[in-house]
């Protein structure tokens, strides 16, 4: 009975999604603390901590409304660039400047900038979905081309230039700390509880679950599954307004070329915290995982000093042997389940 | 009944030749058409000569390559994504809007190299230009194409990347020339903070862009010259996004605790971006930048608070709207048959520091003006 138990603990932890992930992390921590470099003695310093958290913070504001989409079996590849296009029009609006001499909208106070920032962006997103389920087109097809439009968008409003002179009010949000840790964990603390209780214990959640497991299934149980989807199409452009903000309110500038790798960069987070591809699956804690996985590995690479072309490489490795893992890792277990249903029969 | 229609339809045929050869045989040509005919094949042959001469005295090139009578210059470009590339198109346009029957064509290629080889081969397929500025994001990449846009007689003028390709111009803003300045810059700041030029100094370099080398291979020929300053480490950032140089910025912060680096090279504006956020957010002031290497409001606003109270020291940029009219004129005279004196055009830069700011602004906002009229 003792021996049953222990095996089946073993079983949890390795049918846990997170399991890969989480020894991935280890092992990159465990390479950090003994690798006989200067990393050794600075990856862990408390500063370097927080400096993970406040990178991995912007990382996990894509990454949580990301999870929601591929939960849902839905793609967005436009969030980065609507992050971008959030960032111009709030920073825009706040000036009235692109570049310091050009007059391209009028001035508004900050949280009215940043609400029509927020707006713009969740008018591109309602677009997206309202387009993937009207005319029934892939969300990869769909998102890619309003990644176009959203970068032309940004391009024309801002007349290529960034937008800088950004006052210090605002600065002081994108820089200011509380007890050390920046304002913008904080955020990022916030919108994490709420969308992880809205993915988890609310109707809305098990919607999404419910679409991505089986859409025809979730249609014929009632759920509305058109509307589910534009509502997370909506809730990726605002998040992506917010985490093109985070960004933009530290450098004191909103640059024309913010967020291209932030879709990317997420759905990589997503797939090593074992989030689904097709769909029916996703876990906003190994979504976190696998941002602070992502931002601990650039660091980490960075304080040894290790080559930006090699780190590509190490990157891409790495999502390989997770999704590998997570996949295999479904098929032993589907493959048990099915063989303990039938000898239960 | 197959072999005889076999032996029916050979007999058609060898009849059928038959009657051609008598036909020729037997046509009547006039002494007069044959002379007309001789003479238009003399006049054609010694004009085609005299093309080909012309081409060769151009150098392969051909004037007026489309033959309609205008010039049309096609500018290929890289992206749109920052300064450079804003002024660089304003210069075409405020360029063809000044001389007469000349057409621009604009291609954005947007990062992207495969988009860049086709517009290009899409302009020589169709003769829409006769001659191109090649600014380029990938030089590899589009060389063949280019190679071949040359070898079927377009002028070609390459813009602030080089291009290992027959070219008749190359125009760029001197990235050594700045290196070197940036090099002075670094030297006159670590002379006035420790007494004599010496400190330790870090280079962030990009080896996949040539501009980038040119710009490290002066600023270090400068470096080089005082043993007591040490270049600590280099690191190489393939990758122009801000978000690279911000997260760069941060690790840099934290690998290098205070007083251990004095001054910081920068390649390109992202990384000095991503390092004066970083120093406000960690309230570093030990270090200095310098770099950057265009103009960005952001470097504008360190310089006016002064120095002592800022972290750049000084930032080198380019003049891309001289840049940018220079290599459009070139290539409208060479697609008129008026090939460049030189293979290089070197446009000087500017150091900006807090004492020629003012001077600095004075100028840029001038031509500020020029280019918000061709946004």
């Amino acid at each position: 009975m003792k021996e049953k138990k222990s095996v089946s603990i073993i079983e949890a932890i390795i049918k846990w999604p997170q399991t890969g992930i989480t020894l991935a992390l280890i092992i990159l921590y465990l390479i950090l603390a003994f690798a006989p470099t200067e990393a050794r003695s600075t990856f862990f310093l408390p500063g370097n901590i927080v400096n993970v958290l406040r990178q991995s913070a912007i990382s996990i504001v894509i990454g949580i409304p990301i999870t929601f989409t591929m939960a849902a079996g839905l793609l967005d590849l436009s969030i980065g660039s609507l992050a971008c296009l959030g960032a111009i029009v709030t920073c825009a609006l706040i000036t009235g400047h692109s570049s310091s001499t050009m007059e391209i909208c009028p001035q508004l106070p900050i949280w009215a900038a940043i609400i029509i920032g927020m707006l713009v962006t969740s008018l591109f997103g309602y677009i997206n979905g309202r387009i993937i389920t009207a005319l029934a087109l892939p969300p990869f097809i769909v998102t890619l081309a309003m990644q176009e439009v959203a970068k032309g968008a940004v391009l024309s409003f801002s007349r290529g230039f960034p937008v800088s002179n950004l006052p210090a009010s605002v600065l002081a949000m994108g820089r200011g700390t509380l007890f050390e840790v920046p304002y913008t964990v904080y955020l990022m603390l916030i919108l994490l509880a709420v969308f992880w209780i809205i993915l988890s214990k609310t109707k809305f959640g098990r919607h999404v679950y419910a679409i991505g497991g089986n859409p025809e299934c979730a249609r014929l149980s009632g759920i509305n599954v058109k509307r589910t989807k534009i509502i997370i199409y909506v809730i990726n452009g605002a998040m992506a307004c917010v985490a093109g903000l985070m960004v933009s309110f530290r450098l004191g500038s909103a640059q024309t070329d913010l967020g291209a790798t932030y879709g990317l960069d997420a759905i990589t987070a997503c797939c090593l915290g074992g989030t689904a591809m097709g769909g029916g699956k996703g876990y906003m804690f190994g979504t976190i995982l696998g941002c602070i996985f992502l931002t601990s590995l650039s660091t980490g690479f960075n304080l040894m000093n290790v080559n930006a072309y090699y780190q590509q490489i190490i990157k891409g490795v790495v999502l390989i042997i997770a999704i590998a893992f997570n996949a295999r890792n479904g098929i032993t277990f589907r493959r048990k389940e099915k063989e303990e249903s039938k000898e239960q029969k | 009944m197959k072999k005889t229609m076999a032996l029916l339809m050979a007999a058609a045929m060898v009849l059928n030749l038959a009657a051609c050869s008598g036909s020729s045989g037997s046509s009547q040509t006039t002494a007069a058409e044959t002379t007309a005919a001789e003479a238009t094949t003399a006049a054609e042959t010694q004009a085609a000569e005299l093309a080909e001469e012309a081409t060769e005295a151009l150098g392969g090139v051909v004037a007026d390559m489309n033959g309609d009578g205008k010039t049309t210059i096609a500018c290929v470009h890289r992206n749109l994504l920052g300064a450079s590339g804003v002024n660089f198109r304003a210069a075409y346009y405020y360029s063809a809007a000044q001389m007469d029957d000349v057409e621009l064509m604009f291609f954005d290629g947007n990062q992207d190299v495969t988009r860049q080889c086709n517009y290009i081969e899409d302009c020589m397929s169709s003769k829409a230009c006769d001659a191109f500025v090649v600014w380029t994001c990938d030089p590899d990449g589009i060389a063949g194409t280019v190679q071949a846009a040359h070898d079927a007689g377009y002028p070609i003028i390459v813009i602030d990347i080089s291009l290992d390709v027959d070219q008749e111009a190359y125009v760029t803003a001197g990235n050594y020339d700045m290196g070197v300045l940036t090099g002075e810059s670094a030297v006159e700041y670590l002379t006035k903070k420790n007494g004599s030029p010496s400190g330790n100094v870090y280079v962030i370099t990009a080896t996949n862009q040539s501009t980038a080398r040119d710009r490290v291979a002066g600023f270090l020929s400068i470096i080089e010259q005082y043993p007591d300053i040490k270049v600590v480490d280099t690191y190489d950032m393939p990758s122009s996004s801000v978000d690279d140089g911000v997260a760069l910025a941060d690790d840099l912060i934290q690998r290098y605790p205070e007083g251990t680096i004095d001054l910081y090279f920068c390649m390109n504006m992202s990384p000095m971006l991503g390092l004066i956020s970083a120093a406000a957010t960690a309230n570093r002031t030990d270090f200095v930048l310098v770099g950057g290497f265009d103009y960005n409001d952001t470097f504008v606003e360190e310089l006016q608070k002064g120095e002592g109270n800022t972290i750049l020291w000084s930032f080198a940029a380019q003049d891309c709207f001289r840049i940018g009219s220079q290599a459009f004129e070139l290539a409208v005279e060479a697609a008129k048959g008026n090939l460049p004196a030189e293979k290089e055009y070197m446009v000087p830069g500017d150091l900006v520091t807090t004492e020629n700011l003012d001077e600095y602004l004075e100028n840029y906002n001038f031509y500020q003006e020029q280019i918000l009229q061709y946004q």
